[in-house]
């Protein structure tokens, strides 16, 4: 293991971060007058005022001794100075600068209750806790036709990846880091465990509360080998939902590609706090968008002319980036989930029992990439799986609050491709063509392939408050997955191959929060604990004999790391994070699996990280019409052993093999402004550039890489996002509500392979320009809600993946209706 | 407040370039025309799918990088590369299925033609191609399914394709009637199966395919026993027929490369050995059947173990093979075998990884082949043998590192 940080670079980069701080606040032009900003009681100095010329819009920031620079500031010039807390102030500017120019500020009690009184949200909380963290309160996206996947990508740092329409494949990458890095929870339960008929975006947008997005470094609550962060959903909380009665919501949205989904959530509760909670989703579409890349090859399937001489097209491709309608691609899935239980009991303030059922059907339009159209191929699985949930506060002893869930789910996926058909891209089946056997299915092998999985997860965590200031924290959970497969169509060699996969996964967590100086300076350590034991049955041929193989593989490894927050002022807070994560690796990656062509790696090493991350939040403005935020994070990851797939040859057949590639460096920014205009305007712009590289000068032959130092390839690695939006009240009625909003989307470019060998015909994902324009109109009593969404609006070709277009102009309405 | 707005500005700039950067070059090749060169084909990280095509200038000297420089083929799988006489290039898309025709001018490769295979060869886009002549690649391939057989347990059936495309015009000319491949002795006595045809080679009316075989149990080759070959009437690819020689042992379909020639009147083929112990031959066959009085005991006239895949018949008898010296050992070299006084001489070329390499070029009484000497501190180049007096120089001068070149096609 050669876990080498570069401390020295950290450092340099942190030093060079505060310079670029103090720097941008002193920036200004030396020119002209100069002064201090003081409490006019306490004569403490007051930063990050706003200090600006009456005739002018432009402006500046006092610093952390609250002085400022003003430049070009004519005679006479009357100067305002504002700061949340204080009293408004417009002086005249003395006509000889002095040096002990002053401004007085008086405290506002007013003001400063009116703070109090607005309190954060705990989307805003999340995002002080020192965490590299972008916490999205879901509260104005509900009546959107949006799904979560399309949310999340809205995200600074992260880009939502998919394979297609709707119930697609998806992957989310996050600040560089993708696959298995990256794992999502809900409510602090990996999502792997709910089974693969249930994805996030079976989640009904209106049961979330917010949704949390961890870059890098990830608390110990989220027990998992997150290391390339974590995207944690939170779902509303029942006990929150008034003390007695009930709710309804109910949501329905139609659109594009013949898209339905549907969802409706309920609960109750009585006065003895018994609590019942129903929700259930259905969707489906055809996905039948067209697509019209290079990859469409339309070829003329006539073997002979019309006068009985051999068609010299017969199979050439006569056409290729036809606009064609996907046939084989439809999507459905449902599901339900229901929880009873108690509330506000002196034995336990929640004590919930839960199952969730889904299932899925999944047709398949092709493979990897859209060369050739399949016609016939589906998948279909369902999940069940119930659940204990345990909250209590003051357990035992005071200032002990524990949580525990535990989960037990079932789940099955069969795969069906045993057609000896095959379709062109028109959807229509190709003539038998003379004296030739089609093999049966469409992907590479016919299969029949069914996976029974089995998941157990147990999670207990608790908390101790010594007091207000001080909390230790622990957090395990215990992970029992057993897979075993069976294709009754496979070649018996592979059949026989991996009839069990078995793994089990034990992450403990300690940490040590405090909070200082009334809350403005929040700091916490934390070490993790990684048990992953990998076990593989497989029956193989010994001395001509068939025998079951056991292949065992236990992993120890520690991950370890800090987070810091300080509240420079009530505008300013700096976050800071820092982590030595670890991504685990799995039984497919390390025994191998020939049902999927996949070799043995038995040396396999984990992958591993160091991760900085550096942020701010800023409030620039912020006054009763101007409201301007901004957010920046900088982050920088010193990647080893990074798990990469490739292709071997053994015994004249090729497999993917898992290798680790080695020393991968990155490091980013991210930059967003939000601003808004007498709270009916609102405007957002984000920036984010990655630049990760390959470290790794030789191969483990000893051979020099000739991409050594080169760009990681298929990353995206600069995104923009911009954002407008305007709010109508009352516009037709008392309390109603109309929104406007647009939203826009730059990817530039990036390569599928290392763009440093070659110059013609090589993969890239074309830069892309995507504009959506969402309406929504809430009704006056608030009960009812259409939107009505518009994606891609100007139909341009879309890409996510090398070779895998995604869904043109497409228009959803929407209608959500609740009842109190 | 300046920089918001540069930022601003910046974004929305960003968005009309990239509105303006529609794509609005038509799928359609303008450029058609093609001249003849030589080529170098790389593969880049020892991945086959990361395969490089670019011109070469000379053979002889100066220096050819595929940094920044070459066509991407981009194969689903892997690629295979053959050129023509009027200067096309024909691309096999490995795992596609599709075989590619480009043109070359200026530097540039175009795509011209794409004829789709997989559907002739039911319907498998893993399918092998070799090119025959100037007018001919052919594409063959045994595809496998277990079956049961009473009193045999489970057994593999194999199923012939040969699809025959006329070229330069890509256009598929003759389709072989599928073909079982029949159970014999042999392979029941050894469990074993026909799983590959390769490296076809056309002398009179008939087609000589070497095969492939392997166990079923272990899908291995070793320790098989026999040499064997399937042959058809050419060019209506009529009358299969699975023949089997005892002059050796070992595979006879080489690997991405030749190992079969039609030398005054008779297609001699190796045997890819498997161990130390069984010899490396040359045997040969003649309407349609094995010439069992003769053989050349390759090992034997050598002196030490050696195995092979690919050679290349460079005139009157004299063939330059390529050799591992020792099963896995990884160090291949080239003996030169004269076929006429049965004599076999090492020639002067450093140690390299030959395994994959694909093909190499004889021209003007001169053997030129890119070698990536196993010792690294050589730099990888191509080398040039005087057929006539196997002297060895140095030429045209190739990448350092993770870059493997395939061949000069």
């Amino acid at each position: 293991m050669k876990i080498k940080p570069n401390y020295q670079f950290t450092l340099s980069f942190l030093y060079l971060l505060i310079i670029l701080f103090t720097f941008s606040t002193y920036a200004q032009e030396s020119r002209d007058i100069e002064g201090q900003v003081i409490n006019a009681e306490t004569k403490e100095e007051v930063p990050f005022a706003l200090v600006m010329l009456t005739s002018d819009t432009k402006g500046v920031i006092t610093d952390m001794h609250g002085k400022f620079k003003l430049n070009s500031v004519p005679s006479k010039a009357q100067i305002k100075v504002s700061c949340t807390g204080y009293l408004e102030q417009i002086i005249e500017v003395p006509s000889h600068q002095s040096s002990s120019f002053k401004i007085s500020l008086e405290e506002d009690l007013v003001s400063l209750d009116e703070v109090v009184v607005r309190g954060e949200t705990k989307a805003q909380e999340i995002e002080k806790s020192g965490f590299a963290v972008a916490s999205i309160d879901t509260k104005d996206l509900q009546m959107q036709s949006l799904e979560i996947n399309e949310i999340l990508d809205q995200t600074a740092g992260l880009r939502v990846r998919r394979d297609g329409g709707l119930g697609s494949s998806t992957q989310i990458n996050i600040n560089g880091l993708s696959g298995n890095a990256v794992r999502i929870f809900i409510d602090g339960m990996p999502m792997e465990s709910y089974g693969s008929s249930y994805s996030i975006n079976s989640i009904p947008v209106s049961l979330i509360e917010r949704i949390d997005v961890y870059k890098g470094v990830v608390p110990i609550e989220l027990g998992n080998d997150a290391m390339g962060g974590a995207i944690n959903v939170i779902t509303k909380d029942i006990t929150n939902q008034g003390l007695e009665g009930g709710s309804l919501n109910v949501a329905y949205s139609y659109g594009s590609f013949n898209t339905h989904r549907a969802d409706v959530n309920g609960s109750f509760r009585d006065k003895s706090g018994k609590t019942v909670r129903l929700s259930a989703f259905y969707n489906y579409s055809d996905n039948d968008y067209e697509v019209w890349s290079d990859d469409i090859k339309i070829k003329d399937y006539r073997e002979f002319l019309p006068d009985g001489s051999r068609n010299p097209d017969f199979l050439s491709v006569v056409k290729t980036g036809e606009r064609v309608k996907r046939f084989n691609d439809a999507y459905s899935s449902y599901g339900a989930k229901i929880d009873v239980g108690v509330t506000g009991k002196k034995w336990a303030d929640q004590l919930f029992f839960s199952i969730n059922a889904s299932e899925d059907y999944k047709e398949s339009q092709h493979g990897a990439r859209m060369l050739t159209p399949y016609g016939e191929r589906y998948s279909r699985g369902w999940t069940v799986a119930p659940s204990v949930n345990y909250q209590k506060k003051d357990f035992l002893m005071k200032g002990f609050d524990i949580t525990s869930n535990v989960q037990y789910a079932i789940s099955q996926r069969a795969t069906v491709d045993t057609t000896t058909n095959r379709y062109d891209w028109y959807g229509n089946p190709i003539p038998p063509i003379g004296g030739v056997t089609p093999l049966p299915g469409e992907g590479n092998n016919s299969t029949l392939n069914q996976d029974q999985n089995n998941n157990l997860i147990a999670r207990l965590s608790g908390v101790y408050s010594f007091n207000d200031q001080h909390q230790i924290g622990f957090n395990y959970s215990y992970n029992q997955y057993n897979r075993s497969s069976d294709d009754p169509m496979a070649e018996r060699e592979r059949r026989d191959f991996n009839t069990a996969n078995i793994v089990n996964k034990q992450i403990t967590g300690f940490t040590y929060q405090n909070s200082l100086f009334n809350d403005k300076l929040k700091s916490s350590v934390f070490v993790k604990h990684y048990y992953n034991r990998l076990e593989q049955e497989k029956i193989e041929y010994t001395d001509n004999v068939l025998d079951t193989i056991y292949n065992v593989r236990p992993d120890d490894n520690w991950g370890y790391g800090a987070t810091l927050s300080y509240e420079l002022s009530p505008r300013v807070r700096l976050n800071a994070s820092a982590e030595q994560a670890v991504r685990l690796v799995n039984t497919n990656e390390v025994f191998g699996n020939a049902s999927r062509e996949i070799y043995e790696s038995a040396d396999l090493q984990p992958e591993k990280s160091f991760n900085v991350n550096l942020g701010s939040q800023i409030k620039l403005i912020e006054n009763s019409s101007h409201d301007l935020n901004m957010n920046t994070n900088f982050f920088f990851r010193d990647t080893y052993d990074r798990i990469r797939s490739t292709i071997i040859e053994q015994n004249d057949q090729s497999y993917t093999m898992f290798e680790n590639i080695g020393h991968v460096v990155s490091k980013g920014v991210e930059l967003q402004f939000d601003y808004s205009l007498h709270g009916k305007w609102n405007f957002m712009v984000q920036g984010y550039y990655l630049d990760s590289r390959f470290m790794e000068e030789f191969n483990a032959e000893g051979v020099r890489n000739i991409h050594y130092m080169a760009r990681e390839p298929n990353m995206p690695y600069l995104t923009f996002n911009a954002s407008a939006g305007r709010s109508f009240s009352s516009l037709f009625n008392t309390g109603d509500r109309l929104q406007v909003s647009w939203n826009f989307a730059y990817i530039h470019e990036f390569h599928f392979d290392w763009d440093v060998i070659g110059d013609q015909n090589k993969p890239i994902i074309p830069t892309q320009a995507l504009h959506d324009i969402n309406v929504s109109y809430t009704f006056s009593k608030k009960r009812a809600t259409v939107s009505l969404d518009c994606k891609n609006i100007f139909d341009q070709m879309a890409f996510d993946n090398f070779g895998v277009q995604k869904p043109g102009r497409s228009i959803f309405g929407k209608l959500t209706y609740r009842i109190n | 407040m300046n920089k918001i707005k540069y930022f601003l500005l910046g974004a929305i700039a960003s968005a009309m370039i990239a509105c303006n950067s529609e794509d609005t070059t038509t799928p359609e090749n303008s450029d058609k025309e093609t001249i003849k060169a030589d080529h170098i084909v790389a593969r880049f990280n020892d991945s086959d799918t990361e395969v490089y095509i670019a011109p070469a200038e000379s053979l002889e000297e100066g220096s050819l990088t595929f940094l920044n420089n070459g066509y991407h083929l981009n194969p689903v799988r892997s690629a295979r590369v053959f050129t023509d006489d009027l200067g096309w290039v024909y691309m096999f898309d490995y795992g596609g299925g599709y075989l590619k025709k480009l043109a070359y001018k200026n530097d540039t490769y175009n795509l011209v033609r794409e004829l789709d295979i997989a559907p002739v060869m039911g319907g498998n886009p893993h399918v092998r191609p070799w090119k025959i002549n100037e007018q001919t690649i052919l594409i063959h391939n045994i595809n496998t399914a277990d079956i049961e057989d009473e009193g045999n347990g489970i057994t593999k059936k194999g199923t012939m394709y040969v699809t025959r495309v006329q070229i330069p015009e890509v256009v598929i000319s003759e389709i072989m009637e599928t073909w079982d491949v029949p159970v014999t002795d042999w392979d029941l006595t050894e469990k074993a199966y026909a799983y590959r045809v390769d490296a076809p080679t056309v002398m009179n009316d008939k087609i000589y395919y070497g095969v492939g075989r392997r166990d079923i149990e272990n899908n291995s080759s070793e320790n098989l026993t026999g040499i064997h070959t399937i042959v058809l009437d050419y060019p209506t690819l009529e009358n299969p027929k699975y023949i089997r020689s005892e002059l050796g042992n070992g595979n006879t379909n080489g690997y991405r490369g030749l190992n079969m020639a039609e030398i005054n009147g008779y297609v001699y083929q190796a045997n890819a050995v498997t161990n130390d112990t069984d010899h490396t031959v040359l045997v040969r066959l003649k309407d349609g059947k094995y010439d069992n009085d003769w053989v050349f005991d390759i090992s034997a006239a050598y002196g030490q173990p050696i195995s092979t895949n690919k050679w290349y018949h460079v005139g009157n008898g004299i063939i330059y093979m390529s050799v591992e010296f020792g099963v896995d050992s990884d160090q291949w070299g080239l003996l030169r075998l004269d076929i006429n006084s049965k004599t076999v001489e090492k020639l002067d070329v450093p140690n390299g990884d030959m395994f994959a390499y694909q093909t190499a070029k004889v021209r003007d009484g001169k053997f030129y082949m890119a070698i990536t000497p196993t010792d690294r501190s050589i730099t990888p180049k191509v080398y040039i043998i005087d057929i006539a007096s196997s002297e060895v120089s140095e030429g045209l001068l190739l990448d350092e590192g993770n870059i493997r070149i395939e061949g000069i096609f």
